[in-house]
């Protein structure tokens, strides 16, 4: 029986090897120190493509040890995390550290908590890390045109 | 228990927040363009020091103990920002586009800033013209080291022994495209010599490997083997100063030791290309004093510096001959 | 005794009213920086260094290792509560340590770590403040092909003993290695793998793979489980129950002799310490099942060899003048900045100071002690935080703390796909550990072997020539022909067994 998720991850992983073995072969070998920057990628890479090989031929015959896929509202969930934070990064030039980390803590604790205390508990801790970065740590962090 | 342990993590954060910033230093605001460029009075506030190496690094420590002395002729205080990264580039890159209003100001060390815009061209975001010099405190000159125990007596020992056994003798050295690079380099050619050249990042694992036997010499920088000279555990060859320098009063120069070449490091202070130059005249003579004056003397001293004052113009010209040289080598052949 | 007499002087001198008050306030905010995500030890100290500038020298280096201290700790603290590893020497804490946290032991973990950093620090400093100064001169032979045979072998012990599968060990660990290769080449200074993307120039931050791989992938993993975290009843107490003191006393002592033998040894790392410490218990352990479900000597050995490291890696800088470690050259640069030169001859010139600093690093060994005995429980209660309310604020604080090492917003960008590569990888069944030190240690293998052979006349050979890295290598070969034999009649015996069955 083939196990699908252990094939997507060979073949991933065949991919990320394929990748490094093409962009290694642009780099020299040898240098006049001896190796170059290419020599220990190149061996590297190489050494990963018998290997995931090895992985494709178990995946392939149903005998790797993967996981089963994650169900439905699962894999939605995880959707929402990791959109959230691209919106997030996206989102930090242009509002600031402030207000975005509040609509991003909003989004999550809205779904437990009633809308005011969501606010509550955002703002505070927004803020707080804010002050804890600029002042105790004097690294500055993405402001909008208003200056927070 | 719910509100409890919010107000347990927000208050946590709070306390820590108040208590960093009570003890955590206050950056100047330097860069407030408002117009008035009075010199009369300059400077006003603090001014910014930027340095392209991390806090602790040679460059860092020639910084803050010269600047601590500046404060007590320029009336103001100096704010170091260390911006390290990409070799120097980083910092080096934040200087050239600096506020031109006098108080951003930064460290140069050369041949580093000279180097870097020759060998990667457009891909750093500065030029050597987008400086003005201030002055020089420190010139490093490089040395050649082995250990106290090693059959190289002089350079020449070392050099002869090189070139009659090709390929065996092992240098340590910070790598290709470092001033040492270029120095060995010429050293090669000039003599007709193979030597198998091992790089090292940072002259703490260099010592190691040469008190341990895993190379037989190694090419550093002054400053950083005193206390392993003091101690008698290494012997210095040769050193790349145009004259021989105090700290190591019996150790001839590259020259004297029969290889033609120059090879120091220098850190001196620079402004933003634009600065008005009254402003820089008036921080030229602050440092002037500084140099002068026994606290920084006793300071540099303690840390074995190797003193080497230069004024604007002295250290201008020191950057373009050194621009100069450097191209005129690159164009032979690239490294 | 003569040395014993000094100690007591170092006390002396360390032990003023003020300094001590100065150890409990960097041991303090070491912690708290320590907590926060993206601030290592390293880091952490590196940027509180100019506090210290209108100190005197011994308060400020008391301040500065009292913050290192604390930082190290405040590393594992987040590596047992949340999977988020503070330093590379943490990431084994990470294995058992969270396991237990899950479980409801979060406060044995803690307490074990507390323990056994004290005394490994505290045995680490004394015994070899006396032995140190002759075995260092012979742990300076160590060259650079025994570096690099050291660290393969570190390596490969991880590969054959995580996960069941030593194909996919090794398949983790060079996709680890690769990419440490991103960024810039250590010997010629040329660009590696940047697909494009100068921000890659500086290479990938080890926060933004610990944090994406261990951090951010955990709480993916937890929408599996409704979102709710296998979440104790009660956090337990700070001590092991005492059938397990045994095996802790004897994983501490282990983990001692291991991070003490390795910190001499200049250009070794506190994680090569914690790695061969976690795979020594797990080799001498009666039921080796245990580990990475939970197994306290998996948690009290490496945390005992990393501080026992940062120990014993303070003599070669007193007695040969050498920094090698970055955590050593942090507090370097402190030394500097206060007219002291470490060197050969800083032990004769200022006796006084280098024995307050050995006996400030007691006194901070032994705050952090005292002070977490009662301070972890509350630690451990971050556990019994609603998860619901507790997870949006460690998403929100990690992304401050990966942006705050480097200002990047692309570093970010890199840690949500690596949280994204990590969950997957934990379907697959990749160890994400074996990827993540061996990302740790992959530029210093690298540039270990183009040493080597820069400075090689016979090219790989030399690594076969010198003894010690002979016997390494030789070793290598054995683990990985031992693990490819069983991995090998493993599969062939499945196979056999689902022939008969169908």
């Amino acid at each position: 029986m083939v196990n699908k998720v252990g094939l997507s991850g060979a073949i991933f992983v065949l991919i990320v090897s394929s990748v490094f073995v093409y962009s290694s072969l642009d780099l020299p070998y040898a240098s006049e120190i001896g190796p170059g920057p290419g020599f220990w990628p190149m061996w590297l890479s190489g050494l990963l493509i018998p290997l995931s090989l090895a992985y494709l031929y178990s995946a392939a015959k149903g005998t790797d040890a993967a996981e089963k896929a994650p169900d439905k509202k699962a894999g939605m969930d995880m959707i929402f995390i990791l959109g959230s934070m691209s919106l997030y990064v996206i989102l930090l030039p242009f509002l600031g550290f402030n207000l975005s980390s509040i609509f991003f803590l909003f989004a999550f604790l809205r779904k437990g908590y009633s809308w005011h205390k969501s606010l509550g508990i955002s703002v505070a801790v927004a803020v707080s890390l804010f002050f804890l970065f600029t002042e105790g740590f004097t690294t500055p962090l993405p402001v909008n045109t208003w200056g927070f | 228990m719910k509100r409890k342990w919010t107000a347990w993590v927000v208050s946590a954060l709070l306390v820590a927040g108040v208590a960093l910033a009570g003890c955590g230093q206050q950056k100047a605001a330097g860069d407030k363009g408002d117009g008035e460029k009075a010199v009369a009075g300059y400077p006003k506030k603090p001014i910014m020091a930027i340095v392209a190496f991390p806090a602790g690094g040679g460059t860092d420590i020639v910084a803050r103990s010269i600047l601590k002395t500046a404060e007590k002729y320029t009336k103001q205080g100096f704010v170091v920002d260390n911006k390290p990264g990409a070799g120097g580039a980083i910092g080096f890159t934040a200087l050239a586009g600096a506020p031109k209003d006098g108080y951003t100001i930064g460290l140069l060390n050369a041949p580093t800033l000279v180097l870097a815009p020759i060998q990667l061209g457009d891909k750093v975001k500065y030029k050597l013209d987008d400086f003005v010099p201030i002055a020089n405190f420190v010139t490093d000159p490089g040395v050649f080291v082995v250990a106290a125990d090693s059959p190289f007596q002089t350079l020449k020992d070392f050099i002869d022994y090189a070139k009659a056994n090709p390929n065996s003798v092992k240098l340590g050295y910070g790598g290709p495209g470092t001033s040492e690079a270029l120095a060995l380099r010429s050293l090669e050619q000039t003599n007709d010599l193979k030597i198998r050249k091992v790089p090292y990042e940072g002259t703490g694992p260099q010592l190691t490997s040469l008190m341990g036997k895993n190379i037989d010499i190694m090419i550093a920088n002054a400053s950083e083997i005193y206390p392993q000279y003091e101690a008698k555990q290494i012997r210095v060859l040769s050193i790349g100063s145009e004259k021989r320098i105090d700290m190591y009063p019996e150790v001839p120069t590259y020259k004297e030791s029969g290889f033609d070449y120059v090879q120091v490091a220098m850190r001196g202070l620079g402004a933003p290309k634009g600065m008005d130059p009254r402003q820089i005249q008036v921080l030229a003579d602050a440092m002037k004093k500084a140099y002068d004056d026994p606290e920084f003397k006793k300071h540099a001293q303690d840390l074995h510096l190797p003193l080497d004052y230069m004024g604007p113009d002295d250290f201008k010209k020191e950057l373009q001959r050194q621009d100069t040289f450097y191209r005129a080598e690159f164009a032979k052949s690239p490294w | 005794m003569e040395n014993f007499g000094l100690l007591m002087q170092g006390f002396a001198a360390a032990l003023t009213p003020m300094n001590f008050l100065f150890c409990l306030l960097g041991v303090t905010v070491g912690q708290f920086v320590g907590v926060l995500p993206g601030l290592g030890p390293v880091a952490g100290t590196a940027m509180l260094i100019p506090l210290t500038y209108g100190l005197d020298p011994i308060p400020s280096i008391i301040l500065l290792s009292g913050i290192f201290y604390g930082a190290m700790y405040g590393g594992t603290i987040t590596s047992v509560l949340i999977n988020v590893p503070g330093e590379g020497a943490s990431v084994i804490t990470c294995i058992d340590g969270y396991q237990m946290a899950k479980q409801g032991r979060a406060g044995h973990a803690l307490g074990v770590a507390a323990i056994g950093s004290f005394v490994g620090g505290i045995v680490a400093v004394l015994s070899l403040t006396f032995l140190g100064p002759s075995l260092a001169k012979y742990a300076m032979q160590f060259g650079p092909p025994e570096f690099f045979s050291l660290m393969l072998f570190g390596l490969l012990l991880l590969v054959g003993l995580i996960g069941k599968s030593i194909i996919k060990g090794m398949i983790a660990a060079i996709i680890g290695m690769l990419l440490a290769l991103v960024g810039q080449d250590p010997g010629t200074g040329a660009e590696r793998f940047l697909f494009g993307q100068l921000e890659l120039l500086g290479g990938i931050d080890f926060v933004v793979l610990a944090i994406g791989l261990f951090g951010l992938s955990e709480i993916l993993s937890n929408t599996e489980e409704n979102m709710e975290l296998n979440r104790p009843e009660k956090i337990g107490s700070l001590i092991p129950p005492r059938s397990e003191w045994k095996a802790s006393l004897m994983a501490i002592l282990r983990g001692t002799g291991i991070g003490g033998i390795l910190g001499l040894i200049p250009g070794t790392s506190a994680s090569i310490a914690s790695l061969m410490s976690y795979s020594l218990e797990r080799k001498v352990s009666k039921s080796p099942d245990r580990f990475g479900k939970g197994a306290i000597e998996g948690v009290a050995g490496p945390e005992t060899a990393n501080n026992s490291y940062a120990g014993a890696a303070l003599i070669p800088l007193f007695t040969l003048g050498i920094p090698d470690s970055p955590t050593i050259a942090v507090l370097l640069g402190a030394f500097i900045m206060h007219g002291l030169t470490p060197g050969p001859l800083l032990y004769q010139k200022n006796p006084d100071f280098i024995w307050a600093v050995i006996a400030s690093m007691f006194i901070g060994n032994f705050l952090l002690l005292v002070m977490n005995m009662p301070l972890a429980k509350y630690w451990a209660r971050i556990a019994l935080i609603p998860y619901k309310l507790l997870f949006p604020i460690i998403l929100l604080v990690c992304m401050v703390g990966v942006y705050s090492v480097n200002m990047s917003l692309w570093d970010i960008g890199l840690t949500i796909a690596f949280g994204a590569i990590g969950y997957c990888m934990k379907k697959w069944k990749l160890p994400s550990a074996a990827l993540i030190l061996s990302f740790v240690l992959g530029k210093k293998i690298e540039f270990a072997l183009v040493q080597t052979l820069a400075g090689s006349e016979n090219g790989i050979l030399v690594l076969f020539q010198r003894p010690v890295s002979a016997t390494l290598l030789t070793l290598c070969g054995i683990i990985l022909a031992f693990g490819l034999y069983t991995t090998i009649m493993n599969k062939y015996r499945d196979y056999l067994a689902t022939d008969e069955t169908a």
